[in-house]
């Protein structure tokens, strides 16, 4: 199929599919159009040429207002310019055909979103996608789109992979610009790609690399392509469980998900976390100061506008003392050496991406090991502390029939992406795939 | 943490919090003191700084 065809194809699977699924708060679809009669005329070749794809709302598209999740955000003027991501993946041939769900400013790990309703689970529609990119999630595991872009400050990208079954990436703090890109808490937000194989997922990662000067945390590194490394195998990596605290009180789906992965990778090693809890402590601090700062003009005239599923917290990240914040960014100076640490003994670890698959929504507790958690609070327990670090992190679906899936992180030293491609390369042959 | 002294800080950052959301903030403020309490309890070095993003090399 060409650009055209191929886009035409999935604003047909949009048009069907998303009444249902609520991926979508909006499909452009005349600029896909154009952009695929582009790629079409010029020839364009590549693994992107003609694939289309879709942004978390928060990634500035030219010409509309970037929502943010949130109601505040639709009265903007429209941006002026599409963020440097959409940028880039347009340079390689990819097709914008429209913008996603997420909790409102990216703050919740559900998609609940109480202004444009919540993004319902593919396989099983009665359940959450994840959050806060679950629209990013589900429009990939829906087939809606090959591909998505979402963003990840304490697990935002890998939470709702997990839960919808599908490959994603979040990379090393400053490694892609998030220039364009609505934030959460500046000094943790990442953006990164969703997709349903590796090889669009490294492709996709490949077209995002390279410096930008208006994003302040973007580094200036070489391009460190990762789509000629997918077929190294893993046989000379040293590669660890992770275990300790939270990441030993899963549900059964996530204890087997991680021991089918550690089969297929011979992981015998186990290797403990670092003060995982105290780590997702300070993510906790952090996120509620930099939010509330960030809103506190909202907040102080038109509260009522926020979705009451963030207003709260962000009302009282306003009045958190500086102290305790402080704290949790010095914490952060020690976790991220710490972290690195653990790779004198290991190349890549393995830990669950989140402690249980998708539950209904509007659930607000789940039972482990006979034991009552917050539903929301309790799915970014696993994926803060690596967002913290600010190490690479790729999740791979574990999907078995009949079940819902679930996703195992594959963990790196910061700027060894290519060490994680490779093994979710040999996982996605052994047979973990999105079904 | 009670309703009174979360309505004084608030005024302190001239915001106003709506009845409404009083207990949802008390709720994610003793949260928060929670994960401060644990933070706070691990050592660290006088010469450990914030993490922070800004680099010199740009500058």
């Amino acid at each position: 199929m060409n650009a055209s065809e191929r886009v035409e194809a999935a604003l047909a699977r949009i048009r069907e599919d998303d009444r249902e699924l609520n991926c979508f708060t909006a499909v452009y679809e005349e600029r896909a159009r154009r952009e695929a009669a582009e790629v079409d005329s010029s020839g364009m070749q590549g693994p992107l040429a003609g694939m289309p794809y879709a942004v978390k709302n928060l990634f500035d598209i030219e010409g509309f207002p970037t929502l943010a999740g949130s109601k505040i955000n639709a009265g903007l003027p429209p941006a002026k310019r599409d963020a440097y991501a959409v940028r880039k993946l347009r340079e390689a041939g990819a097709v914008l055909v429209g913008s996603l769900n997420m909790d409102e400013y990216a703050y919740g790990f559900t998609t609940e979103n109480s202004h444009y309703g919540p993004t319902r689970n593919p396989h099983d529609p009665n359940r959450i996608a994840g959050g806060s990119s679950g629209g990013s999630g589900a429009a990939v595991a829906a087939g809606l789109v090959p591909l998505a872009l979402g963003s990840d400050t304490n697990g935002s990208i890998r939470v709702p992979a997990s839960l919808c079954g599908v490959f994603a990436l979040k990379p090393t703090f400053g490694r892609l610009s998030r220039q364009g890109v609505f934030p959460l808490a500046a000094s943790l937000d990442h953006i990164g790609p969703f997709a349903r194989t590796v090889s669009d997922l490294a492709a996709c990662y490949d077209a995002l690399q390279g410096y930008d000067e208006e994003d302040p945390a973007c580094a200036q590194r070489a391009l460190q392509p990762v789509v000629p490394v997918l077929d190294s195998g893993v046989e000379d990596l040293r590669i660890a469980v992770g275990v300790g605290g939270p990441y030993d009180n899963l549900a059964p789906e996530a204890r087997n998900a991680v021991e089918d992965v550690a089969r297929s990778l011979n992981a015998t090693e186990r290797v403990e976390i670092p003060e995982p809890e105290r780590a997702r402590a300070a993510t906790v601090l952090i996120t509620s100061a930099e939010s509330s700062s960030l809103h506190l003009p909202n907040l102080r005239t038109r509260p009522r506008d926020f979705d009451p599923m963030t207003r709260d917290r962000l009302l009282a990240g306003a009045l958190l003392p500086a102290h305790w914040v402080l704290q949790a960014q010095r914490f952060r100076q020690w976790y991220g050496q710490a972290i690195v640490t653990l790779f004198g003994k290991a190349d890549v670890l393995i830990a669950a991406a989140t402690p249980f698959s998708a539950t209904p929504i509007g659930e607000d507790t789940i039972e482990i090991s006979g034991k009552k958690h917050p539903v929301r609070a309790t799915l970014g327990l696993l994926t803060a502390p690596f967002s913290f670090a600010g190490v690479p992190v790729l999740t791979v679906p574990v999907a078995k029939s009949g079940k819902m899936p679930i996703g195992v992180q594959i963990i790196c030293a910061p700027w060894r992406e290519a060490l994680a491609f490779r093994v979710a390369a040999h996982l996605e042959k052994e047979g973990f795939s999105c079904g | 943490m009670t309703e009174t002294s979360i309505k004084a800080a608030a005024a302190a950052v001239d915001l106003s919090i709506p009845a409404k959301s009083l207990p949802g903030v008390k709720a994610h403020l003793e949260r928060c003191a929670t994960a401060a309490k644990l933070i706070e309890e691990f050592p660290l070095p006088p010469e450990t700084e914030i993490a922070g993003t800004l680099s010199h090399e740009r500058l």
